[in-house]
């Protein structure tokens, strides 16, 4: 991973098409202002990680064990 | 009727037309574009979204509605163009689960949503949305404080 310090108002470029710049940072958050082309998809990497996380942990048993263990719905 | 044989869930009997499409695939499984909605009495109400070109991938759902009656997804332009969905129709939108340990949750911030009609599916993830994305199911045998 390359490791960059930026300040707020700058960027990175990544490749031709892609810029990184972040926009506010402080007390413990920084805003990002991501440019990049329509077909490139910008995720939070938690949502692919929890897809990951989520196939991972798919059985006939896991199944099972949901219906004996707990609520499924929050009526 | 085609077989599909699954580690999972033994071998799977389905029509082709039930196949839902999905033309991006999931965020992390890119490639991943076609797949079943499994139903089984022994497990209902959950539901499986199976993988038909990778019988090992398969991800257990359950409808984001049951779990918060009153989900309304975050549905974009785009996502509708994608989903084929008319301005009026809503697509179903679908919690994924993840056990880790001893605890279940639902990812309700990216939804899978489908459009049953079209068999066509997508998980589209928005920039923003007021949803968790691990939404704990409450133990059955977790007791209900009650209100005084």
């Amino acid at each position: 991973m390359l490791v960059i310090r930026r300040r707020a108002g700058e960027s990175v470029l990544i490749g031709p098409d892609i810029e990184v710049r972040v926009l506010d940072c402080g007390s413990g958050r920084v805003t990002l202002g991501i440019a990049a082309p329509r077909e490139v998809a910008v995720l939070r990497s938690e949502i692919r990680d929890e897809n990951v996380a989520a196939a991972g942990s798919t059985s006939a048993e896991a199944a099972r064990t949901l219906l004996e263990r707990f609520r499924l719905n929050g009526g | 009727m085609a077989e599909l044989l699954t580690p999972h869930f033994g071998p799977i009997d389905y029509d082709e037309r039930a196949v839902l499409a999905f033309p991006r695939g999931l965020p992390a499984f890119e490639t991943e574009t076609r797949f079943l909605l499994v139903h089984r009495d022994a497990t209902a109400p959950v539901l499986f979204l199976q993988s038909v070109s990778t019988p090992a991938l398969a991800f257990m759902a359950l409808p984001a509605a049951d779990l918060d009656p009153g989900y309304a997804p975050v549905v974009g332009k785009s996502d509708r163009e994608l989903l084929g969905l008319s301005p009026e129709s809503e697509p179903l939108a679908l919690a994924l689960l993840t056990v880790r340990g001893g605890s279940v949750t639902a990812n309700l911030r990216a939804p899978v949503l489908l459009n049953l009609d079209a068999k066509l599916g997508a998980q589209p993830v928005p920039a923003e949305s007021p949803y968790p994305l691990h939404f704990p199911l409450a133990a059955k045998n977790a007791e209900r404080t009650p209100c005084s």
